[in-house]
């Protein structure tokens, strides 16, 4: 079988089960909608404005808080980095704190930055700061020692040795660290909408749910997971034009 | 900053969706943050905004539904918004024997009238002597249906388990879905349902003891506003009591709220007349403080009831604002 | 006395941010409704063992981030193996299971509180799913870092398939393997927790949640931080059961 006609079957499989689940009565009635009623609720939502105010609110909250925690995560990781006992002293709390699920952290955010988009943007922040720190903080260890060394042999400054041989290395750490780290911003963005929100596509899912209408609250998943998937080939297709550009 | 990054942003992304640019505002601004969209009390400050009463006094109101308890209160204490409605007492009490920024405005519901505990049809339980073991819903914590739901649990003498799960709509897919035993609404939300004897009342909120005569939810702000913009509070709960005023001697108001809430305009003179009493939404009411600090050492809300003078500085604000409102 | 510096100087950071955090405080420069003084917080242990029932959050939030692990242990390994010795189901799925793992799956939580209800069995199956994601790509990873020398020279000996499986694969693959192990403990508990915290379903999530609620911000932080402990404690201890069966 052609890998084609495998992921064909297996999508068919899926479509079937679904099918036979929505029809069964199994399943509490609605909890488990069937797929033309949720293809129907997917036409319904994105022809209506209300979801694209979500998108929006959802897109800002992911942007500002991903670069919040980029900015922090790169600065932090090349400090941690550069300084072998920082790094030492500071890693059992960071990776610690790496491993925690940040959702606990969302009622300090509330009372910090207010239960608006602030707190939103916050846990996007806080949700990319650390993988960003990680990836880093290795790659400024994995710059190689030979680079540092003809550079310095050839009387390099400070600021040109970070410019010529430092950064460039950081490159593709930083990126696969970006690359995760937007995908946990946006879990946690969503995550925060879910709990308390005017708007966002996290809080219109839960609406949906709240009110029953179960298609609409899956068309709007569907919606959510084809940008959340868009975001991340976008952000590799980035990453793999700036490695070409490098070269 | 990040909050005024965030508050531009929210800010932003609305103006974008109402592309008809509105003309800039002279009026003053209160964000206010009201519990449980679609019931009658709460739906005042909506319709008396559509009526223009808050406009007259110079107020815009930009309201957010929440799902009452401690999400109102968390959202005025945080400073998030200006002024929170319709949450429970049980809550703002505690808040401020912590020491918390909360600010009692007034009352709002005296009473739990309003308040009824359902099952689904098919559900064994008759009664709250059925309810052993079984899980009862409340909204948020420190909200009245929170209050009420112990209270009515300890009037049964069962031991059951209470359930936080949100709003009304919320907690019906709970029950209907079969993941919570008993769900708590208010009227005119399930009576559809149980005219339809889908749904079937096994307690309302004045069952449970000294509950007809509790003040169990209020309105709230925060120490800043009070400090900074105490005139706007006071011309926001002038137009408050207009509103209430025609609520209750208006024909308009059936139609009104009937479009509101998706009800039929009849519900509405049920309303008025048999759940919701004209004096228990007085704003200047405050009855059966004793009782509800007692629930809430009990609840382990409260280490020690209030002191006289805490009593006292919680109330004054109230007081002086709702001062001579009604006529 | 060296190999501690790094440790002490961390514990030493640690400890002057607690004081000028109870500093700041007290002057009234950070509010402390916003941010609890640490003695605040230290005094509400006591109060959260004793009468909001920390021991048996703890306990819950351990059981089910292990139910969740053991599961995903369970289907993942046998998946990841399937990916390995089947190539073009490797081409098929794996990009597709690679890309999942960035899906926010965990918006799916209402949908399995109706089929499983207000239970534990809500946070096990949706930690389950998320966590078997990396114990599939890892154990494929492990079984595709085996040398195919190895696997060349054991059958040249005359080995079976069960044989290769059992001598040459699974050993090579061992250290992927566990590293997936751990990968899906963290995530299981990430994913527990979280939905302990949204639906108010128990454990050390619903805890945070539940001062934050009663407005008990000690308390609360409390909370957070035995969480925080939780998750490092699991980070460390894996870690070293990781290094002493690379080292045999």
């Amino acid at each position: 079988m052609s890998v084609t006609a495998i992921r064909a079957a297996t999508l068919l499989a899926i479509w079937a089960a679904w099918e036979a689940l929505a029809q069964s009565g199994l399943v509490y009635e609605g909890i488990v909608p069937s797929s033309l009623a949720v293809a129907v609720a997917v036409f319904r939502q994105l022809s209506q404005q209300e979801i694209y105010v979500d998108m929006l609110q959802t897109a800002y909250e992911v942007i500002v808080g991903f670069a919040v925690g980029s900015l922090a995560g790169v600065s932090a990781g090349l400090l941690l980095g550069a300084c072998r006992f920082v790094d030492r002293a500071a890693a059992p709390y960071v990776q610690g704190l790496a491993a925690t699920p940040k959702i606990v952290f969302l009622p300090i955010l509330m009372l910090a930055l207010g239960v608006g988009a602030g707190s939103k943007i916050g846990m996007g922040a806080l949700s990319a700061f650390f993988p960003i720190l990680i990836a880093t903080a290795e790659g400024m260890q994995g710059v190689s020692p030979t680079l540092l060394r003809v550079a310095r042999s050839f009387n390099a400054s400070g600021l040109q040795i970070v410019r010529t041989v430092i950064l460039p290395s950081l490159v593709e750490p930083i990126l696969t660290g970006m690359r995760l780290g937007l995908g946990v911003a946006i879990v946690g963005v969503l995550l925060a909408e879910i709990k308390f929100a005017r708007a966002g596509l996290g809080h219109l899912a839960i609406q949906h749910y709240n009110f029953l209408r179960t298609a609409d609250m899956y068309a709007v998943l569907l919606i959510t997971f084809a940008l959340a998937l868009a975001a991340n080939a976008l952000m590799g297709a980035a990453g793999r034009r700036l490695r070409r550009r490098r070269l | 900053m990040i909050r005024t990054l965030g508050r531009a942003g929210t800010i932003a992304a609305a103006l974008i969706a109402l592309s008809m640019a509105a003309p800039a505002s002279a009026l003053d601004v209160i964000k206010v943050a009201d519990a449980q969209k679609g019931f009658w009390d709460t739906a005042f400050v909506f319709l008396g905004q559509e009526r223009g009463f808050f406009r007259e006094q110079g107020i815009e109101l930009d309201i957010q539904w929440t799902e009452g308890g401690a999400d109102t209160q968390q959202a005025v204490i945080t400073g998030s918004f200006d002024v929170g409605l319709a949450t429970g007492l049980l809550g703002v009490v505690s808040a401020y024997a912590k020491g918390a920024p909360i600010v009692l405005l007034s009352s709002e519901m005296t009473g739990a009238s309003d308040l009824l505990w359902y099952v689904r049809a098919d559900s064994p339980i008759k009664s709250l002597a059925d309810i052993e073991g079984k899980t009862i819903a409340f909204s948020r914590p420190g909200s009245s249906s929170n209050q009420i739901a112990a209270a009515l649990v300890k009037l049964s003498g069962k031991s059951a388990k209470l359930v936080s799960t949100g709003g009304a709509p919320a907690t019906l897919t709970q029950v209907m879905s079969g993941q919570i035993d008993v769900g708590w609404s208010a009227v005119p939300g399930p009576l559809e349902l149980v005219g339809e004897g889908k749904l079937r009342v096994i307690a309302v909120g004045n069952d449970a003891p000294g509950a007809a005569e509790q003040t169990v939810r209020v309105n709230i702000t925060n120490a800043t506003m009070l400090s900074t913009r105490r005139d706007v509070l006071r011309r926001f709960l002038v137009a408050y009591q207009k509103t209430i005023d025609w609520a209750y001697s208006s024909p308009e108001v059936l139609q009104d709220y009937a479009k509101f809430a998706s009800v039929k305009p009849e519900t509405v003179e049920l309303l008025r007349a048999k759940y919701f009493a004209k004096s228990a939404v007085a704003l200047d009411r405050m009855a059966g403080l004793d009782a509800t600090m007692r629930e809430a050492v009990e609840a382990k809300r409260l280490e020690k009831p209030l002191t006289p003078e805490q009593q006292a500085d919680l109330l004054k604000p109230m007081q002086e604002l709702t001062k001579d409102l009604a006529k | 006395m060296r190999r501690w510096a790094p440790a002490l100087g961390g514990a030493g950071a640690v400890l002057a941010l607690a004081a000028l955090l109870q500093a700041v405080i007290a002057l009234g420069w950070v509010s402390r409704f916003a941010v609890a003084p640490p003695s605040e917080v230290i005094a509400a242990f006591p109060s959260l063992i004793a009468s909001e029932g920390l021991g048996a959050a703890f306990l819950s939030t351990f059981a089910s981030t292990f139910a969740a692990a053991a599961i995903a242990a369970a289907a993942g390994i046998p998946v990841g193996y399937l990916l390995y010795r089947f190539r073009r189901l490797d081409r098929a799925w794996e990009s597709w299971i690679a890309a999942l793992f960035s899906a926010p799956m965990v918006l799916l939580y209402p949908a399995f509180l109706v089929v499983f209800g207000r239970s534990a069995l809500v946070g096990i199956s949706m930690g389950a799913v998320v966590a078997s994601i990396p114990v599939i790509l890892k154990t494929r990873e492990g079984f595709l870092g085996v040398s195919p020398v190895l696997i060349k020279v054991a059958r040249s000996f005359g080995a079976d398939e069960r044989t290769v499986f059992a001598k040459v694969l699974l050993p090579g693959a061992r250290g992927a393997i566990f590293t997936g192990l751990r990968l899906a403990l963290i995530y299981a508990m990430i994913n527990v927790v979280g939905i302990e915290f949204l639906a108010n379903l128990g454990g050390l999530g619903y805890l945070v949640g539940e001062m934050f609620d009663r407005y008990e911000i000690p308390s609360m932080y409390a909370a957070t931080l035995c969480v925080i402990l939780a998750s490092a404690l699991f980070y460390l201890l894996t870690g070293r059961l990781e290094r002493w069966l690379s080292s045999r």
